[in-house]
């Protein structure tokens, strides 16, 4: 395997700058190519490469199909470019798969519709999925949005670990038009910053178990190692082939005079030495704004505890009901333990071991001693116990974490293959192996955050949030959601069969009529998807039924991030007359 | 007895000049919702699971690779998965369908015209325009459509008398939990009788087992020139291999999918259909006739329990060679994605798919038989797409359940009858 050339991979695809709290995410549109091409040669040198590890801030940068075409890339490039990242993410099929209709339909986002939704609807004849007369007139309205004059060409993140840093940074970065032109228009900004303890709004540790790209120095649990070419173009993925990506011969000078072919700039195509790969160290990136509606998430879950909690329990019994009912939906408690590792409580099993123990040995002056149990409770919390875990031995029923909970959806691990008589058998080991060879094919490096400031009325220092006075709400304070950021080297076979494979379908192994409780695309007009969630028991199962859709898709488009020489030439290209 | 599952493969030669007038005629199916449409009243046919109408365009198809093979030939297909014998499926379709079947058919080369169109002249056009398929697997076998529909009312029906009495059985062991069920199901569905079985026995296993290997070493003396005719059909490819499709041909193989795509994700199951042609010479058509009625064979043995190949998502599908031997044809209704049909192909049946399609055009390059070929996840799914033609009409009778699911419905039903012990009854319950 080669190494991975860190020097040219973007800094985000290897590290997520979690040291970095602020992150603003620019919507740009190019105005003036040959200008936006000299900026974007001068921002080359400030995008952060996989050696950076930067402390105060951190810019990336990627693009869309359309941006690529606006900055004048060939087109035998562009026809390089896998076809979901060529249509982009509004198409009638692609809405129809990833969920994206009700409130989260494209017409209704806020950006990110490349093309009028109209002209779409009449390309697909004779499909059944015909939008209402009440939203083509909607369509109408609003078709300002889509067209060419705002559409989305780059998308340009910003990280820093201090708001006044980030906003001077910014200022560099995007200059005052008037002083001096950089050829590109802001279209919006998307201000996100982290919730304490990695927080996302509902209450829950997010960003656990990413795929670690293999290669890379920091060590994690092999199930978790995946093959480079899975999350960078221009390496072997998990079935030892290169991922298709745009290429380009490079043109051969004919006299002295004339200046060398940008081309030449970018690596050499690993499986045809002859052209220049212009993908080579980049990857697809999926960017979706989801919002939250965190108070109607809670007041659900609490509406069902009154329901199913007999009236002379405590408040204590119901509140304890609510939670445990939220952490089966997830799959993991607000504090990110699993639930198979942790059935029944908020806490990981060995942990009050650990520390019982940690005291006795303070107590006794046994420093040794200590540190070496601080280091067991931190693998404890951050592998081990986070996510070395399957499901298939501890769990193979869905008892502790349900088969329809979030976790185990986004990534089934060990149980993808449904037996019917799965008890632990040495056959059954067969099936169980290859669950975990075919999950490899489908996993994703998240590198979401969070939007909406912290609401003070119901989230605490660390991060927990107090149900009951989000429930004592009558709605949310502000749009509170997350900026979710995908990176994958096969947007159909990653990203796009995550959410309509696993999360979507109604049919998942081992559920029935049920949709992602947390993601899914639930609607109560559906009879295949009604919004039913089921938490399997050793007795009667527990069946919850008019589940809404709490995440609503705000906007969002596919981008490639390439690698820092494709930028250059990117720069170049656009920068020539 | 369980029930039989056939597959019905009618094949017409279709008049050229009234292709256009065919598929507006198909199109118009499609348009009035192939549930309710009076051109052909697919709900009303008891018998049939699945059924479609594909026109075998006489386009060349699209896709990276060489292009040197013959025009398609323009056929109209008629595929329907059926319920009980031939016999009895055929006078169904005329009985009920028969003025739609007129209407489709009459564009097609030797069918009885407006005069001649009586029931028998109908059926025997039908009977001698009906291939074999030369392999057929089933999903659910020996379940009638009316089996099917009925046991997925029948778990409605218990799970919502489990929500229903919640509070009542939810200290109750498993075993009086299914008591109670039994007893609901028993006032509810006073007919109800235990499902047949559904599997073969070991005895039958045996003999095909016996069967099979006599069959693979008659076939020996073949795979001594495999690896020439492998090896061979490298170097034809790598001679007449476009080294860089334009981006005009890429932009065209886009749209062909993205037309492909647009039909798909409706309801629980998709479909698919792919005409390939078969690589020229006896060798290649010997192998994969083969291989085929190898896999025909295995399918309801071995892969009795919902599953080809470890694939848990397939209703029924079978590859029918069309065309006097020149072309194969592939149809299959599957349950979710395309992506992850064709990702459950790669992860589990890679062997068995390119032992088959290995012998067709374009596929990617093939070590004896079984390996490499569709491991080349990107090439192959591309040369899939590239092959796959639309289907201008599909039906499904049960269009939200999946395989699976029919299979676990059976599993409740069967497991409301004999006598449990408490761990068999929690096995029961958990899949409520």
């Amino acid at each position: 395997m080669s190494a991975l050339q860190l020097e040219d991979i973007q800094g985000l695809t290897v590290r997520a700058h979690a040291g970095l709290s602020r992150a603003v995410f620019v919507l740009l549109h190019v105005r003036d190519k040959k200008a936006a091409g000299k900026w974007l040669t001068g921002l080359a040198d400030s995008v952060s490469c996989g050696y950076d590890r930067p402390q105060e801030r951190a810019v990336q940068i990627a693009f869309t199909y359309a941006g690529l075409k606006k900055l004048g890339l060939d087109p035998v490039l562009l026809a390089g470019f896998s076809r979901e990242f060529q249509e982009g993410m509004v198409t009638p099929h692609r809405s129809r798969s990833l969920g994206d209709h009700g409130d989260s339909a494209p017409t209704k986002w806020k950006w990110g519709r490349t093309k009028p939704y109209d002209e779409w609807e009449s390309d697909e004849q004779g499909s059944d999925e015909r939008e209402s007369d009440e939203n083509e007139s909607d369509e109408k309205e609003s078709d300002a949005q889509g067209s060419e004059a705002s559409s989305v060409h780059i998308l340009l993140m910003v990280y820093a670990n201090k708001k006044k840093t980030l906003s001077s940074w910014l200022e560099e970065l995007l200059p005052d038009p008037k002083v001096n032109d950089s050829g590109v228009e802001r279209i919006d900004t998307l201000k996100s910053r982290m919730l304490p303890g990695n927080k996302e709004h509902f209450g829950f540790h997010d960003g656990i178990s990413q795929p670690r790209i293999a290669g890379l120095k920091r060590c994690a649990a092999p199930q978790n190692t995946i093959a480079p070419g899975e999350f960078v173009l221009g390496y072997l993925n998990e079935y030892g082939y290169y991922p298709d990506s745009p290429t380009i011969e490079e043109k051969v000078k004919e006299d002295e005079k004339e200046t060398d072919d940008p081309a030449s700039e970018l690596p050499r195509c690993r499986w045809n030495t002859a052209v220049r790969d212009f993908g080579a160290n980049g990857t697809y990136l999926v960017f979706r704004q989801l919002k939250q509606r965190v108070r109607d998430f809670w007041a659900f879950l609490d509406k069902r505890a009154e329901s199913d909690v007999p009236p002379h329990e405590t408040d204590a019994e119901r509140q304890a009901y609510r939670g445990k009912l939220a952490a089966k939906m997830v799959g993991r408690w607000p504090s990110g333990a699993p639930l198979v590792l942790a059935p029944d409580r908020d806490v990981y099993p060995q942990l009050a071991e650990i520390e019982e123990e940690m005291a006795a040995a303070e107590e006794s002056g046994d420093d040794q001693r200590v540190a070496v149990l601080k280091d067991a409770r931190k693998v404890l919390l951050d592998t081990t116990g986070a996510h070395m875990f399957g499901y298939y031995e501890g769990d193979p029923d869905g008892v502790a974490c349900p088969f329809g909970s979030h976790l185990r959806r986004a990534n089934p691990r060990d149980t993808l293959i449904d037996d019917d008589e799965h008890t632990p058998t040495d056959k059954n080991i067969k099936h169980r192996l290859s669950a975990v060879r075919i999950t490899r094919h489908h996993r994703i490096i998240r590198r979401g955050r969070p939007y909406g400031k912290p609401v003070q009325d119901w989230m605490h220092e660390d991060g927990s949030i107090e149900p009951d006075r989000v429930i004592a709400k009558k709605r949310d304070p502000r749009e509170l959601g997350l900026h979710f950021i995908g990176i994958n080297a096969d947007i159909a076979r990653q990203f796009e069969f995550i959410q309509h494979a696993w999360l979507n379908q109604s049919r998942f192994p081992a559920v029935a009529n049920e949709v992602d409780p947390i993601l899914g695309d639930a609607d109560p007009d559906d009879k295949r998807q009604d919004g039913t969630f089921t938490a399997p028991s050793n007795l009667v199962r527990t069946r919850v039924e008019d589940l809404q859709r709490w995440v609503q898709v705000k906007g969002g488009a596919y981008f490639f991030m390439p690698g820092i020489r494709a930028i250059r030439y990117l720069g170049a290209v656009a920068g020539a007359k | 007895m369980p029930s039989r599952q056939g597959a019905l493969t009618v094949v017409a030669e279709v008049k050229p000049e009234l292709k256009t007038s065919l598929l507006v005629l198909l199109n118009a199916i499609v348009d009035a919702d192939v549930e309710e449409t009076d051109l052909f009243p697919f709900k009303a046919l008891s018998t049939i699971h699945f059924a479609r109408w594909l026109v075998l365009d006489d386009r060349r198809g699209r896709w990276r690779g060489p292009l040197d093979h013959p025009p398609r030939p323009l056929l109209l297909i008629l595929s329907t998965n059926y319920d009980g014998s031939l016999k009895d499926h055929l006078s169904e379709l005329v009985q009920i369908a028969g003025p739609g079947l007129g209407r489709v058919l009459g564009h097609c080369v030797g069918f009885p015209s407006q005069g001649m169109r009586t029931r028998d002249s109908v059926l025997k056009y039908l009977k001698q325009h009906s291939i074999k398929p030369a392999t057929f697997y089933r999903g659910a076998p020996g379940r009638t459509v009316t089996q099917i529909k009925y046991e997925a009312e029948l778990r409605e029906k218990i799970e919502g008398f489990l929500d229903q009495n919640r509070d009542n059985l939810k200290d109750l062991d498993p075993l009086a939990v299914r008591g109670r069920s039994q007893e609901y199901v028993a006032a509810v569905f006073p007919d109800d009788k235990p499902p047949p079985p559904t599997r073969f026995k070991t005895l039958k296993k045996l003999l095909f087992v016996i069967r099979l290997l006599l069959g693979v070493l008659l076939h020996l003396p073949l795979l001594v020139l495999l690896r020439r005719h492998e090896r061979r059909d490298d170097q034809r490819r790598e001679a007449g291999r476009v080294d860089r499709l334009t981006p005009a041909q890429i932009r065209s193989h886009n749209e062909w999918i993205a037309d492909l795509a647009r039909r798909e994700d409706h309801i629980t199951q998709n479909q698919i259909s792919n005409l390939v042609p078969v690589r020229p010479g006896w060798y290649r058509l010997v192998v994969l006739r083969a291989v085929l009625a190898a896999i025909d064979r295995l399918a309801p043995v071995v892969y009795d329990r919902g599953q080809l190949g470890g694939i848990p998502t397939i209703h029924f599908a079978r590859w029918v060679i069309v065309g006097r031997g020149r072309w194969l044809l592939f149809m299959s209704n599957y349950d979710g994605s395309w992506e992850e049909y064709l990702g459950a192909f790669i992860d589990h049946a890679s062997h068995g798919l390119t032992a088959v399609w290995s012998n067709t055009v374009g596929f990617p390059r093939t070590k004896w038989l079984l390996w490499e070929g569709s491991r080349d996840e990107r090439a192959f799914k591309d040369w899939v797409r590239g092959h796959q033609i639309a289907t201008q009409v599909w039906y499904s009778a049960y269009s939200d359940l999946t395989v699976r699911q029919i299979n676990q419905n059976t599993a409740i039903h069967a497991g409301l009858y004999g006598n449990l012990t408490q761990q068999q009854a929690r096995m029961w319950l958990r899949r409520l």
